[in-house]
C-alpha cells in the first residue's frame, strides 16, 4: 500500500467506518429494545404467548446469523417485502441479538431476589406496579454487564453486512484488496475493529458502573 | 425438486461443518489449555502477548480473520485456511474459559498442593485439571455452538459448504425462502443438540458442587 | 403503656397450612385471636412455622383450609392488596429496594400503593426516619448502610404506610450481634406507643420487656400463650419449660455472650 493508494481508498474506508459505527449503534438500540420487549412479554407467563416467544429465542439463538441475514435479504422480496439491504441487515441482527438479549434479561428477571419482590407486594402494590417499578428496573440493571458484552458482538455481526453488498468496514477493506491485491487494508480494518471494540467496551464499563445495583 | 432432494444436497454441505468443528474442538482445546495455563500463571511477556491476542480476537470479526488469512497466507487448501482461521479465532475464547476455570478453584488448593511438595505441573494436572474438566464443559459447549455457526462463513474462502450449496440450489429453484429455512433448520438441530449437552452437564456440575460443598 | 382494648384485629379460624402435599404441617386446625394495640411475640424452634404463620396474614403464603380474618375481612387473593395496605411487614433480610435511596424506599409504598401525595409522603417519611435515628441518611442508598441501619429503614418504610399493625419476621436474625440493640430499642418504643405488632423473634429480652403476650409455637399451633412473667417463670408445657431452660443456660455460656441467637 502506498500513499496514493491509501488516499484514494480513504473516502471508502471512512464511509465504511461510518456505516459500521452507525449500523452498530442502531442495531444495539433496536436489539436491546426488542430483547427487553420479548423478555417482559415472556415473563407474563401467558400460556400461548410464552411458548411462542421461547421458540423464537431458541430458533434465532441456535441458528447462524448469516442464514438469517440471507433469508431476509434474498427471501423477503419473494414474500413481497422489499427492504433496502441495510434495513435487511438491521432486521436480521435485531432478530438475532434481540433473542440473545431476551435470554439475558429473562435470566435476570428470574434472579431478582424474591424478598425484594415480596416487600413490594407487602406494601400493597399491584402486579403490574411490582413488575414495572421493582422487577424490571432491577433485572435491566443486573443484565447491563452482559448486554454491553453482547453489544460488542453486534459490531462484529455487522461485518456480515459486507456479504449483502453493503459498504461497511469489512467491505471497504475487501475492495482495496481486490483493486491492489494488498492485504494491508485488511490489517487496517482489523485494527479499527479492535479500536471500536475497545471504545464500546469502555463505554459499556462506564454505563455498568453507573447503573450497577449494589446490595 | 423435492424438499427431500434439497435437504440431501444441503446435507452434503453440512459435512464440511462436521469435519471442521471436531478438528477445531481438538485444536482449540489443546492450544486453549496451554495458553490458559500460561495466562493463569501469568508468565511475564508471554502473558502480555496473549492478552493482546485475546483482546484482538474479541474485537475483530471472524470474517475479517478469515479474509486476512486467505489473502495473506497461501495455505494448501481453502479447507485448511478455514480450519486455521477458526482455530485462531476461537482459541482466544477457549483460553479465557480455561483460565476462568482455573481461577474458580479455591486458592487454598494451590497452597495445599505446594505444601505437599508437588511441582507446578503436578498441581495443574493432578489437582486443577480433574476439577475443572467437567465444570468448563457448559462454557465450552457455548463456544462450540458459536464455532458451528461460524462455519457458515467459510464459503468466502472458497469452501463448498452448506451456504455455497444453498446458493447453487437457489440458482435452480428460485426459492431462497425454503432453502435458507432448511439450511437454518439443519444448524438449529445441531446447535440445539450441543445446547442440550451443555444443560445436562451443567445440571450435573451444579449437583456435584453442591454435594461437595455439603461434604466440606 | 397498655393500649389494649380487647378488640380483635386478626383472627385465625381453623387454619391448616401444609407444605409438600401435606408432608410438613405448619398449622393444623389452628385458631387464635391477635388483639389491637397488643405486642404479641411468637417464639419456637426453627422450622416450627412461625414465619409462615405471619406471612399468611399478608397473603405471601396461602393456607390450605380455614379462614384468616383481618378486621373482619377474609384474607384471599381479592382482599390481599387492601389488607397489605393496612398490615405492614418487616422482613428478616430487610428487603429494601436496592435501586432506590432511603427516602424513596420509605415513600415508595405510600406514593404508589396508597396514592398519597409525594410531598406529604416525603414529609412523614422524614419524620419516621428521624424517629428511627436516620435523618442524616435520607439520600443514602441501602448498600451504604449497616444491617442495623437497613432494618431501621425497613421499619420506617413500614411506619410510613400508617399501618394498623406491623408484622415482624425475625427482624434481628440477620444482624450482627452489636446491631441487634438499635433495632430492638425501636421496636420497644413502638410497643410502648401502642402499635399493634406480631413479632416472630428469638430476642427473649425483647419478649420479656415489651410483649403483652408470648406464644410458643410447636406441632401446628400455639402450645402455650401467656404473659411474659408467667411464660418465663411458670411455663406449663414441658417443651416450653425445656426451651426456656435452654436459653437461660445459653445466656451463661460464652458462645451466647458472643452472639448466640438467644439474648435474654
Amino acid at each position: 500500500m502506498n500513499t496514493t493508494q491509501f488516499i484514494n481508498w480513504l473516502p471508502e474506508l471512512l464511509q465504511g467506518l461510518g456505516l459500521t459505527v452507525g449500523a452498530s449503534l442502531v442495531c444495539i438500540a433496536t436489539s436491546v429494545l426488542w430483547g427487553c420487549l420479548i423478555a417482559s412479554l415472556a415473563s407474563l407467563r401467558n400460556p400461548v404467548l410464552t411458548p411462542i416467544l421461547r421458540s423464537y429465542t431458541s430458533i434465532f439463538r441456535n441458528s447462524p446469523l448469516l442464514v438469517q441475514l440471507f433469508f431476509c435479504f434474498y427471501g423477503l422480496p419473494f414474500l413481497g417485502v422489499n427492504l433496502s439491504a441495510l434495513a435487511c441487515g438491521i432486521l436480521a441482527v435485531t432478530l438475532n441479538e434481540g433473542a440473545f438479549i431476551a435470554e439475558i434479561v429473562r435470566g435476570a428477571i428470574r434472579n431478582v431476589p424474591k424478598g425484594e419482590i415480596e416487600a413490594a407486594y407487602s406494601l400493597g402494590l399491584t402486579r403490574p406496579q411490582v413488575v414495572a417499578r421493582v422487577i424490571f428496573p432491577l433485572a435491566v440493571r443486573a443484565s447491563v454487564p452482559m448486554i454491553t458484552g453482547q453489544a460488542s458482538i453486534v459490531i462484529k455481526d455487522t461485518s456480515l453486512f459486507s456479504m449483502i453488498m453493503i459498504l461497511d468496514l469489512t467491505r471497504a477493506g475487501d475492495r482495496f484488496y481486490s483493486r491492489y491485491f494488498s492485504v494491508s487494508s485488511i490489517w487496517i480494518v482489523a485494527v479499527i475493529y479492535i479500536a471500536l471494540f475497545l471504545i464500546f467496551n469502555t463505554a459499556g464499563r462506564l454505563i455498568e458502573r453507573r447503573v450497577k445495583v449494589r446490595r | 425438486m423435492t424438499i427431500r432432494e434439497m435437504l440431501q444436497y444441503l446435507s452434503t454441505g453440512i459435512g464440511i461443518t462436521f469435519q471442521l468443528v471436531p478438528l477445531c474442538v481438538v485444536s482449540t482445546l489443546v492450544l486453549g489449555a496451554v495458553l490458559g495455563t500460561l495466562q493463569f500463571r501469568r508468565v511475564p511477556v508471554l502473558s502480555q502477548i496473549i492478552d493482546v491476542y485475546i483482546v484482538a480476537m474479541r474485537g475483530v470479526p471472524p470474517l475479517v480473520v478469515m479474509m486476512l488469512l486467505y489473502y495473506s497466507v497461501n495455505l494448501s487448501s481453502s479447507f485448511v485456511t478455514a480450519f486455521t482461521a477458526l482455530t485462531i479465532y476461537h482459541t482466544a475464547y477457549v483460553t479465557e474459559i480455561v483460565r476462568g476455570g482455573f481461577e474458580a478453584v479455591p486458592r487454598g488448593q494451590m497452597m495445599a498442593g505446594e505444601s505437599l511438595g508437588l511441582t507446578y505441573p503436578q498441581i495443574i494436572f493432578r489437582i486443577y485439571i480433574p476439577q475443572i474438566m467437567l465444570q468448563i464443559v457448559p462454557s465450552l459447549c457455548g463456544q462450540y455452538i458459536l464455532t458451528v455457526k461460524d462455519t457458515t462463513l467459510v464459503s468466502i474462502v472458497g469452501v463448498q459448504d452448506i451456504m455455497w450449496r444453498a446458493r447453487q440450489l437457489i440458482a435452480v429453484t428460485f426459492d431462497p425462502i425454503l432453502i435458507y429455512f432448511l439450511a437454518g433448520l439443519i444448524f438449529y438441530i445441531l446447535c440445539s443438540l450441543l445446547e442440550l449437552i451443555a444443560h445436562r452437564v451443567e445440571r450435573r456440575v451444579t449437583r456435584n458442587v453442591k454435594t461437595r460443598l455439603q461434604g466440606v | 403503656m397498655d393500649n389494649r382494648n380487647g378488640r380483635v384485629l386478626i383472627q385465625f379460624q381453623d387454619v391448616t397450612k401444609t407444605y409438600k402435599n401435606g408432608e410438613i404441617v405448619v398449622m393444623q386446625d389452628y385458631s387464635f385471636d391477635f388483639l389491637d394495640g397488643e405486642t404479641h411475640v411468637i417464639c419456637g424452634r426453627s422450622g416450627a412455622g412461625k414465619s409462615t404463620l405471619i406471612r399468611c396474614i399478608n397473603y405471601l403464603e396461602r393456607i390450605d383450609s380455614g379462614k384468616i380474618l383481618v378486621e373482619g375481612v377474609e384474607v384471599n387473593a381479592k382482599s390481599a392488596r387492601s389488607i397489605r395496605k393496612e398490615i405492614a411487614m418487616v422482613f428478616q433480610d430487610f428487603n429494601l429496594f436496592p435501586h432506590m435511596s432511603v427516602l424513596d424506599n420509605v415513600t415508595f409504598g405510600p406514593v404508589h400503593s396508597l396514592k398519597a401525595d409525594r410531598k406529604q409522603a416525603e414529609e412523614t417519611g422524614k419524620e419516621y426516619l428521624n424517629k428511627v435515628g436516620l435523618a442524616d441518611k435520607i439520600r443514602a442508598y441501602p448498600h451504604e448502610l449497616s444491617g442495623g441501619q437497613k432494618q431501621r429503614v425497613a421499619i420506617a418504610r413500614a411506619l410510613n404506610m400508617h399501618p394498623d399493625m406491623i408484622l415482624f419476621d425475625e427482624p434481628t436474625s440477620a444482624l450482627d450481634p452489636e446491631m441487634v440493640g438499635e433495632v430492638v430499642e425501636i421496636m420497644k418504643q413502638l410497643s410502648r406507643e401502642g402499635m399493634s405488632m406480631i413479632v416472630v423473634t428469638h430476642e427473649m429480652g425483647f419478649a420479656r420487656e415489651a410483649a403483652h403476650r408470648i406464644s410458643f409455637m410447636e406441632n401446628g399451633g400455639f402450645i402455650e400463650t401467656a404473659g411474659p412473667d408467667e411464660f418465663f417463670e411458670h411455663p406449663k408445657h414441658p417443651s416450653v419449660a425445656k426451651f426456656i431452660k435452654q436459653i437461660s443456660y445459653d445466656r451463661q455460656t460464652p458462645a451466647a455472650a458472643e452472639g448466640g441467637i438467644a439474648h435474654v
